[in-house]
């Protein structure tokens, strides 16, 4: 079942093409995450999504059907430019928000005053909302995303001013609405924590679709020809090695490998080595960040084909 | 509950604490009755206090007060000087006046006092040797001695006679309707201009447009600032009639004027019909403008063209069916002010009330539909003016094709 399917959209403002023939789906209960550069088109898309912005060409079916008002009461959205009402208090502002996507007044005052207390603002509750730190306030929007229990949450750049507890805080929180069945999209471009977080990920490049699939299935893709070695003895010396590096960062060997000899090659022609002892052997997948500056670093011609090993 | 009850009851809700409303709906009326209160104590203590005097004794040596007819009841008679003298410093009296045999010829009347004469003693005593003076004559030629005028003004289309005392009032009454009306739409427009520039401000309103659309978010904002502003006028109207109440003399004076008794039903129409013009128009500003700053600069114009019928009060005195007054009257943006001070004046054909407040509706209808449409494409160009280039591309190809602005204040405020 899947909570987000965009097909074929295309949406240009005046000359330039923001998205262009994108398609992909968020399954249900899910963490998804959008990656691309600047001006990739990812808050194009979401806005489309979500019908602030109307697509050119293509078709996009959210939550099981084209967006209507019982949808949208359903869905929670972050924007990147993000603020709250600024003269009255978290509390009341947070109520305000619940009751325009249907709540009554009373749940989502109840429903705030719990969100708030899970965020660590019980104390705050009651102030103004600009009396409160930036990080404050955006956990206090943090709330009020969630706050009508939405089957889908959407969030630019979630992290973006969060200091690092804070940020474990809204982790937590978004690993939950995954752990009962919710769907989240991420749309950031800190690749360590789609790594962490995403189960699957879209990467868009100037409009186009240039990564897409689970996150563990891109990064084997785009695995090198390469392992990270610990132990004793000379790996040089064994056969189908093209060149050894010391990175320093993973206390381990780098040992890339020559075309045409796989990684379990090496794995056995060093078990049988009398003169080497293996402590560790991994396979070197390579960091997302080192695919997106591979992939929207490349002519976008070359996306996705000019793959190479990159040691550190 | 639909959408935009709820923006309309937050709206409504989080001005009411706000203390510029309070300012302006609660102290505004307390200068009123201050002033009121005020005025009346000065006008007292000029004409009519009588000080702290007390008995105040009177020696005639003229005759004239014989048999002493209308006598104040403070006052009381001395057989001569020398036992009013006494009664002065024994302080029995506070002060006492002698006419002298001579009075008849010369008018002169000596006065002797420890202190000084209030004025309104010195009314009295005119008042009772005037009473004495005339009580020989003919009862009606000493009615017209006493009072040889009473002028009664006739405004020039002959419908409404006023006395001296009202004349003041039938001018003031246009001009005071004029202010509270152009004053009250104004103001709540500009609330709801503010509204909707911090809803830009706080970039609240893509997490807006999310929850609702963009018409029932000005929906909103209109129905739930426009009910402050009727709130506004009702206290005002409470508070003038505690006045008038409390005052004889204003509530008869405004009554003299002989308003029409259906004027505060027009008038109602007329404040509605004006707010939905400027409320719209301002809020149409108010999300096409780069910050709320910018906003309140254009705002200011706007008030100035609403209340400008009040800089054209002299040729609507002097002809209130005159070409000026009538165009004014019948054009959207002044004819709230324009036609509330025609009707004060004098009396408007009906067609043209009606002719006006066809010409208002459809104004009003207008430019709450550009709202709308600015509101969907200003709204979410965040910290950016909306072109007007922009707005009639928007226009020529429909409210879905959003312009490039949007994208270019993405990629401006950067990640």
């Amino acid at each position: 079942m899947n909570s987000l399917a965009v097909s074929s959209v295309s949406k240009s403002f005046g000359a330039t093409r923001a998205v262009d023939d994108l398609s992909f789906e968020v399954r249900t209960g899910e963490i998804f995450a959008m990656l691309g550069p600047n001006g990739a088109g990812k808050t194009t898309t979401i806005r489309m999504a979500l019908d602030i912005l109307r697509p050119d060409s293509g078709r996009i079916e959210i939550l099981g059907g084209p967006i209507s008002q019982q949808i949208k009461d359903r869905i929670g959205y972050l924007p990147e430019e993000r603020g709250l009402y600024r003269n009255i208090t978290v509390l009341d502002c947070l109520a305000y928000l619940g009751t325009l996507k249907g709540m009554t007044s009373r749940d989502a005052k109840a429903r705030a005053i719990e969100l708030l207390a899970r965020v660590g603002l019980d104390d705050a509750m009651n102030k103004k909302v600009s009396t409160l730190s930036r990080g404050m306030q955006q956990k206090a929007q943090f709330a009020a995303t969630v706050l009508h229990n939405p089957d889908l949450v959407i969030i630019d750049e979630p992290f973006s001013g969060l200091d690092p507890v804070n940020t474990l805080l809204i982790k937590e929180m978004m690993y939950e609405i995954r752990d009962k069945g919710q769907t989240v999209i991420m749309s950031t471009h800190m690749m360590h924590q789609v790594e962490e977080m995403a189960d699957r990920m879209l990467m868009v490049s100037e409009g186009s679709k240039v990564l897409y699939g689970r996150v563990e299935d891109v990064r084997r893709q785009y695995a090198s020809h390469a392992v990270y070695v610990s132990g004793e003895g000379d790996w040089a010396s064994l056969p189908g090695v093209e060149r050894v590096e010391h990175d320093r960062e993973k206390r381990a060997d780098l040992v890339c490998l020559a075309e045409g000899n796989s990684t379990d090659d090496f794995l056995r022609a060093a078990a049988m080595h009398p003169d080497i002892h293996l402590s560790r052997f991994e396979v070197a997948l390579p960091s997302l960040e080192d695919i997106f500056i591979e992939v929207a670093g490349a002519p976008q011609s070359n996306a996705g084909t000019g793959r190479k090993a990159n040691g550190a | 509950m639909k959408r935009y009850w709820v923006v309309a009851k937050h709206e409504l809700i989080t001005q009411l604490r706000r203390k510029t409303f309070l300012f302006f709906a609660l102290v505004f009326p307390l200068l009123m009755v201050g002033a009121h209160i005020g005025i009346g104590y000065m006008a007292a203590s000029d004409a009519e206090e009588t000080g702290t005097l007390g008995i105040i004794g009177y020696v005639d040596q003229s005759g004239v007060l014989e048999p002493a007819l209308e006598e104040p009841k403070e006052f009381r008679p001395y057989a001569d000087e020398a036992t009013a003298r006494t009664a002065l410093t024994a302080g029995e009296i506070g002060a006492f006046f002698i006419l002298p045999a001579d009075y008849f010829s010369t008018g002169m009347v000596n006065a002797y006092t420890l202190e000084s004469i209030p004025g309104g003693i010195e009314g009295q005593l005119r008042d009772f040797i005037r009473a004495n003076l005339l009580a020989s004559r003919d009862p009606l030629e000493a009615e017209r001695l006493r009072n040889p005028a009473e002028v009664t003004m006739t405004n020039l289309d002959g419908t409404r006679e006023v006395d001296q005392d009202t004349a003041l009032a039938l001018i003031l009454t246009p001009i005071v309707f004029a202010m509270i009306f152009g004053m009250s739409i104004t103001m709540t427009s500009s609330f709801l201009m503010q509204s909707v520039a911090e809803e830009k401000e706080t970039r609240m309103v893509e997490l807006m447009m999310t929850s609702i659309t963009p018409l029932e978010m000005l929906w909103g904002k209109i129905l739930g600032l426009g009910t402050l502003g009727l709130l506004q006028m009702a206290i005002w109207a409470v508070t003038g009639g505690i006045v008038f109440i409390a005052n004889q003399d204003a509530g008869e004076m405004l009554a003299s004027v002989g308003l029409p008794a259906w004027l505060p039903g027009v008038a109602l129409l007329y404040l509605l019909l004006g707010y939905l013009l400027y409320g719209s128009l301002l809020a149409g500003v108010g999300a096409s403008s780069g910050s709320a700053q910018e906003a309140q600069s254009v705002s200011g114009v706007l008030s100035l063209l609403a209340l400008s019928p009040m800089f054209a009060f002299a040729s609507l005195l002097k002809d209130p069916n005159g070409p000026v007054p009538l165009a004014m009257s019948l054009f959207p943006f002044t004819s709230p002010t324009a036609m509330i001070m025609r009707i004060s004046l004098g009396q408007v054909p009906p067609w043209q009330i009606l002719l006006s407040l066809v010409l208002l509706a459809a104004g009003a209808a207008l430019v709450v539909w550009l709202a709308a449409w600015v509101f969907r494409v200003g709204l979410l160009m965040v910290g950016k003016r909306l072109k007007l280039s922009a707005l009639i591309q928007v226009i020529r190809q429909g409210a879905d094709q959003l312009v490039l602005p949007l994208e270019n204040s993405t990629t401006a405020r950067g990640r």
